[in-house]
């Protein structure tokens, strides 16, 4: 285990230096497999059928975000079903709009399931699928395994089912038309739709009791649940099984549930990034490279991971740290105690002179104008509150909260 | 000399920046109304999109059925209840487009008012700095007058 999180330690700060090539090459890695086996369950379009082009198309995913992968391989699925016949590929490009328009819209960050999970089933772990994404994701992607079993249902009944019957000499559009939706929803395929989002319901339910190992359980617990789900599902609807095999299949898509938890889930790869920026007298060009365990230093706590919506530096503690630093610095070898006296000797002044009906200027506002220390003092003397005030209001409130001391002067008085 | 706070901050802001300039500086553009207003019509269109190939998949899956009795079909019964269904998927699909047009800018909204809050943290820096900076120069000033 300690080889493991050494590894991972490796692993991140790899990742954090050479981000920027790493990350075109994941890309790339996962496109040209998608596409590779795109191309072998399918290849009915000869033109497609080259290496070259999987890698020039690799090549354009690389540099495209991760959604990129999605698009090309759903267009090579349908382009593909189109060399089969216009028929065929005019249901694919439905069923994928349809997937799209009713779901991934919203949900967009899913959408690599329905290219993963025909891979997953292709090779023989089909249930690493919810047991990854019960992890990653939450309750909701039980909608996206789903249509993601579909995809699969679809790819296997094209080659099943269609490829066949289009082979026929004598067949009808109707018979192909009819047997394509006929062959997606077929009792098996209801019967994975219904285990798969029962096991990532489950992994995901365990995942949000926050124990300890509440990872490690969920997997184990929802690969367990995916083999009775799968043998007691398979003699109602009467289908023959071979337990061995799908034995072998849960240990390794718990295996690889495993090695992502262990290599990616827990792992912060938040990566480097380069800004640019400037003021009005110089130039930033800054590289911010992520700590591997990031501490405050001024409370030495260790740091969550930021998120990508928020503002990073919305630390009010730390800001009213150094706000306190600030002001420290500004006043320091001012004698605030002397001040302190003199403004109060004007102040008992004022007051007196007050009580007679007279309109006089107030001598205590000028008298805090000119000895601003003063009313900072009065300020940090009150319990926090005008501190607090001061760091949750915009920069204006802050200047009136530093520089309107009769507030502060009246409490004193 | 460069003010590291004030770099800290710099730095911060630019990393919002970089990381929300198609997200919530561009939502952040339009008024609230507009945005889930834009968010409903487009549901409008998609959802009506996914209702007609809803519909192609379903009388496909029952082509048999259509082509035997097609003549003996009574269509206002079947007008209405599609009509009816496609009024329900409308529904459900607006109250979901709704709720997270909503969220997606009440998010956006807060990230953005916590970076102009961070501007204007910036911003009384600089105005600290050219008051220092002024004093300095006085000083230098009236030391060399002296």
């Amino acid at each position: 285990m300690n080889l493991l999180i050494r590894l991972k330690e490796t692993l991140k700060d790899i990742y954090a230096d050479y981000d920027l090539i790493i990350r075109p090459v994941l890309k790339f890695g996962l496109a040209i497999m998608i596409f590779m086996i795109i191309n072998n369950e399918l290849g009915y379009l000869s033109a497609l059928n080259n290496l070259f082009v999987l890698i020039i198309l690799a090549v354009i995913c690389a540099i495209l975000p991760l959604n990129g992968i999605v698009v090309i391989g759903v267009l090579l699925i349908v382009a593909h079903c189109f060399g089969l016949g216009v028929e065929v590929g005019g249901f694919a490009a439905i069923l994928y709009l349809l997937m799209t328009l009713l779901y991934f819209r919203f949900a967009p960050k899913d959408a690599l399931a329905i290219l993963l999970t025909p891979v997953a089933f292709i090779c023989r772990v089909p249930v690493s699928i919810p047991l990854c994404l019960g992890q990653i994701r939450g309750v909701l992607s039980s909608i996206s395994v789903a249509f993601g079993i579909l995809s699969w249902a679809f790819i296997q009944s094209v080659h099943t089912v269609i490829e066949p019957l289009k082979n026929v000499p004598d067949v009808s559009l109707l018979d192909v038309l009819q047997a394509m939706p006929n062959a997606l929803l077929t009792q098996e395929t209801i019967l994975q739709i219904i285990i798969f989002v029962a096991v990532l319901l489950i992994v995901a339910g365990i995942r949000r009791l926050g124990s300890d190992y509440a990872h490690e359980v969920g997997i184990v617990i929802g690969a367990v649940a995916y083999m009775f789900l799968t043998v007691f599902g398979a003699r109602m609807i009467g289908l023959e099984l071979d337990f061995q095999e799908i034995l072998i299949n849960t240990v390794g898509s718990i295996l690889i549930a495993f090695f992502l938890k262990i290599f990616y889930f827990s792992a912060d790869y938040s990566s480097s990034e380069r800004l640019l920026f400037e003021d009005d007298r110089y130039y930033y060009r800054v590289k911010a490279i992520p700590k591997r365990n990031p501490v405050d230093s001024r409370t030495g706590e260790l740091l969550e991971a930021e998120s990508d919506a928020e503002m990073p530096y919305v630390d009010v503690k730390r800001f009213r740290q150094i706000r306190e630093e600030e002001i420290d610095r500004k006043f320091k070898g001012i004698n605030l105690q002397s001040k302190l006296e003199q403004s109060l000797r004007n102040f008992e002044v004022d007051a007196e002179d007050d009580r007679a009906p007279s309109e006089q200027p107030d001598t205590s506002v000028r008298a805090a104008e000119e000895q601003p220390g003063s009313a900072v003092v009065f300020a940090e003397e009150q319990p926090e509150s005008a501190v607090v005030f001061a760091v949750e209001q915009p920069a204006s409130e802050v200047l009136s909260a530093e520089e309107q001391p009769e507030g502060a002067s009246e409490e004193q008085g | 000399m460069v003010d590291k706070d004030r770099l800290y901050r710099m730095i911060a802001l630019a990393r919002f920046e970089k990381k929300n300039e198609d997200k919530a500086l561009r939502i952040n553009k339009t008024y609230e109304q507009d945005f889930v207003s834009y968010a409903l019509i487009r549901n409008f269109f998609l959802t009506t999109i996914a209702f007609a190939l809803l519909l192609v998949v379903f009388v496909m899956y029952n082509m048999d059925f259509w082509l035997s009795n097609l003549n003996n079909l009574n269509f206002q019964p079947l007008l209405i209840a599609l009509i009816l269904g496609y009024l329900i998927m409308l529904g459900i699909y607006s109250v979901i487009a709704f709720t997270i047009a909503r969220l997606r800018y009440t998010r956006a909204a807060n990230s953005v008012r916590q970076y102009t809050h961070e501007l204007d943290r910036l911003g009384k820096i600089y105005r600290e700095e050219d008051k220092l900076i002024k004093s300095i120069d006085e000083d230098k000033e009236e030391s060399e007058e002296a």
